[in-house]
């Protein structure tokens, strides 16, 4: 499957750079951002600033044929922070090489594809390479996405939901009154987080197992004082490749037809969970040969990507005025994936209690668009994209609502998700203003909170005002 | 005095006179206090008589401080007789934010929106026809008027002179409109309706749509330029028609969520 990704990678590059000659048709946007936390000390000098270039190559081959290539690019540096180093103390700059500036460049080949369409004879078309997926009907948020991982340098990119393109091929026949949609994934691409979500949660997760090692130190006798002294390391084990052989390939196959002013689908899907999850976790104390007790703990954790398939059903349609959706999906994880002694470990905060227990997800939906332009978006989910494992399910609500003013130059949104579960809430206003065409300045925050325990609440420290402007062309 | 004797041929002839001149004074006089649904009806007979329509259109939209949106889009309208419904699709040609953006309305209230960003096709409603369409001054409904598509209103002649008829259109479902009442005129020489008031519930002046350019193509008339311009904002939107064919025989392939993921669409 790797030579089917390259060889069709190098198909869409080769094409696409044949034909630049032919001015493609070039889109995009230019634009800069500032990041400020919300949360903490020293605001300013924490502030992560921006230049961000997308651009998008589109073009056709043809009568019946099209490519497309998109290429994202993001510079982002500890702006204040970096400025006042370099002005004042150049030892002290975050990034003192050429290969620290380089990391934190963000290059990615965002989409790099061909469309290969049929004549309508004969109803099917074909996408070949690097693109974006989605096959459930949520809004912004599905359970029946299972080949689309996350993408997220900052939190508001989880707000985007947008995920990244994956490489493989779609195919779309369309025989009469419904369509049936194939997509053979060439790989599974990993979710990727940026630095500052990825140490949260990896923090969050190593907490949940130093607990659950600690309590197995009570073996040796030791009080709760004494225990809490012993200092924990955790270490991942290096993540055994998967094994697509055994497995067989991801794919995504669903058809869709109209049925009494609803269109209903019926998906099926097989893949990898594009984040790695812990299987299994051994605890090895080092013992002190003088007292016999254990001096410090080493937890090696063994991660993979869990392999699981996904039936759903889905309805799409109209009440009233207001148009509505759902999804229901039944998910069978891979058996024997975790270690049996997992799921029973009550040392362990119950959603890390991994099992393969076969589960449902879902989620129904409505939009309304107001007389005076307020449009307004509301779901209840249960089980968001990110929770892989029945342990991990929480039942969220998320609303959506913006309006547009002064002559449809400005746009006030908001988006809010609140956890029905743990109570964990993130919101997330923003207001953009349309200077002339295509150039648009914004400001937008993310505020994360919750109970303590909360999943969101973790990522309290990560709450941004963002600022920016951007130039489409 | 010799009396003239008249025979049948003569008679018949002499009857078919009268019944010819007796049609032409009933039409004359028609055409001298035709009624509102005439004029309406002339009105899409010399400007609507089509079954599909393709075009590419530039839509601005300007406020007091200039412009705000300029974009291209490209339209494709069939009228299905039968089921006496109009569907329609709309891509979005530039600029980048909105390229390959598509709205399909399949009548009956069936429509899709497809977000090319995320390669997805949306089920859309009925609400979403309430507001403005896509930030210009025009609402969905008033779109159908620029097919010269009056079938949802009430019409009558409220005045003439010698320029042109004044006819009063009113939404069959008053409850459902935006406006008390839409006033259009209609110039005599050649039933161009060149302008259309639009009144509030408060019965007051808020927007005026003005056509002109009339351009012959093939067969058909229709303006170059369109302009609607929100007297209560100063807010306007300028439409400029590039090129549209008409009657090409646009089959109902054209109309699917197939075609609105086409990068380029050919019919």
């Amino acid at each position: 499957m790797k030579r089917f990704t390259r060889f069709s990678l190098a198909f869409v590059l080769i094409l696409a750079l044949s034909t630049l000659t032919w001015a493609a048709q070039t889109t995009g946007e230019v634009g800069s951002e500032l990041r400020i936390p919300a949360k903490g000390d020293d605001n300013f000098d924490n502030a992560v600033g921006s230049i961000v270039l997308n651009i998008d190559l589109q073009e056709e081959f043809g009568e019946n044929g099209s490519w497309k290539l998109g290429i994202d690019t993001r510079f982002y540096d500890n702006t204040f922070d970096n400025l006042s180093a370099y002005l004042f103390d150049l030892n002290s700059a975050t990034a003192n090489t050429t290969n620290e500036i380089d990391s934190q460049l963000d290059f990615k080949l965002d989409e790099a594809y061909a469309t290969f369409l049929s004549p309508f004879e004969l109803n099917i078309d074909a996408i070949v390479g690097r693109q974006y997926i989605t096959y459930g009907v949520g809004d912004g948020i599905s359970t029946l996405n299972l080949c689309t991982p996350n993408h997220a340098l900052f939190v508001d990119d989880l707000v985007k939901n947008k995920g990244r393109a994956v490489d493989g091929m779609r195919i779309k026949w369309y025989p009469g009154d419904y369509q049936v949609d194939l997509f053979l994934q060439a790989r599974m691409t990993p979710t990727y987080l940026g630095s500052n979500l990825e140490n949260v949660y990896r923090t969050t997760a190593n907490e949940a197992i130093t607990n659950s090692a600690q309590q197995e130190l009570k073996a040796y006798g030791l009080s709760d004082q004494m225990i809490a002294s012993i200092p924990v390391n955790v270490l991942t084990t290096d993540p055994e490749p998967i094994d697509y052989g055994q497995d067989g390939p991801g794919l995504m196959l669903k058809t869709v037809g109209n049925f009494y002013n609803f269109d209903l689908g019926l998906n099926y899907q097989r893949g990898y969970v594009p984040t790695r999850l812990i299987a299994d976790y051994a605890v090895v104390p080092e013992i002190d040969d003088g007292t016999g007790k254990p001096k410090q703990v080493t937890v090696y954790l063994n991660e993979k990507y869990l392999f699981m398939q996904k039936i759903g059903l889905t309805a799409t349609g109209t009440v009233g005025e207001a148009s509505v959706w759902s999804e229901l999906t039944y998910t069978l994880p891979k058996e024997g994936f975790f270690a049996s002694d997992l799921a029973d470990n009550s040392a362990l905060p119950e959603a890390y209690r991994f099992s393969d227990e076969k589960y449902f997800t879902g989620l129904f939906g409505a939009d309304y668009f107001f007389k005076k332009g307020t449009y307004v978006n509301a779901q209840f989910v249960y089980g968001f994209p990110w929770e892989y494992t029945k342990s991990m399910l929480n039942s969220y609500l998320t609303f959506d609502a913006y309006r547009f003013f002064l002559n449809d130059r400005l746009k006030a949104e908001a988006k809010w998700a609140y956890c029905l579960s743990d109570q964990g809430w993130l919101l997330s206003p923003e207001i953009s203003y349309q200077l002339q065409d295509g150039l648009c300045l914004w400001g937008k925050a993310n505020f994360l909170g919750g109970d303590d325990d909360s999943f969101l609440n973790n990522f309290e420290e990560l709450s941004q005002i963002v600022l920016g402007v951007t130039k489409t062309f | 005095m010799k009396k003239r004797i008249l025979n049948s041929s003569t008679m018949k002839s002499l009857f078919s006179m009268a019944m010819v001149l007796s049609l032409f004074f009933t039409t004359a006089s028609q055409a001298m206090a035709m009624t509102g649904q005439e004029v309406v009806d002339k009105v899409k007979d010399e400007y609507g008589d089509f079954n599909d329509m393709v075009g590419k259109m530039q839509i601005k939209t300007f406020d007091h401080k200039g412009l705000i949106n300029d974009r291209q889009v490209m339209f494709f309208t069939k009228k299905e007789k039968d089921a006496d419904i109009t569907k329609s699709l709309l891509k979005f040609l530039s600029p980048s934010d909105v390229k390959g953006t598509a709205l399909l309305d399949q009548g009956n209230d069936i429509m899709y929106m497809y977000l090319p960003d995320f390669h997805k096709t949306k089920r859309i409603a009925g609400s979403a026809k309430t507001g403005s369409f896509m930030g210009t001054d025009f609402t969905y409904n008033d779109l159908s008027l620029i097919n010269y598509d009056t079938s949802d209103y009430v019409s009558k002649l409220v005045t003439e002179d010698s320029e042109a008829y004044y006819v009063e259109l009113r939404d069959k479902d008053i409850k459902k409109s935006d406006y008390d009442h839409l006033l259009m005129k209609v110039l005599k020489s050649d039933f161009f309706p060149m302008e259309i008031k639009f009144y509030d519930k408060g019965k007051k002046e808020c927007k005026i749509l003005t056509a002109d350019q009339v351009t012959q193509y093939g067969k058909h008339k229709f303006p170059k330029n369109l302009k609607m311009v929100d007297l209560t904002s100063a807010h306007r939107t300028e439409i400029n028609v590039d090129q549209p064919e008409f009657d090409v025989g646009l089959k109902d392939d054209i109309f699917t969520e197939r075609t609105m993921t086409r990068s380029n669409i050919k019919y």
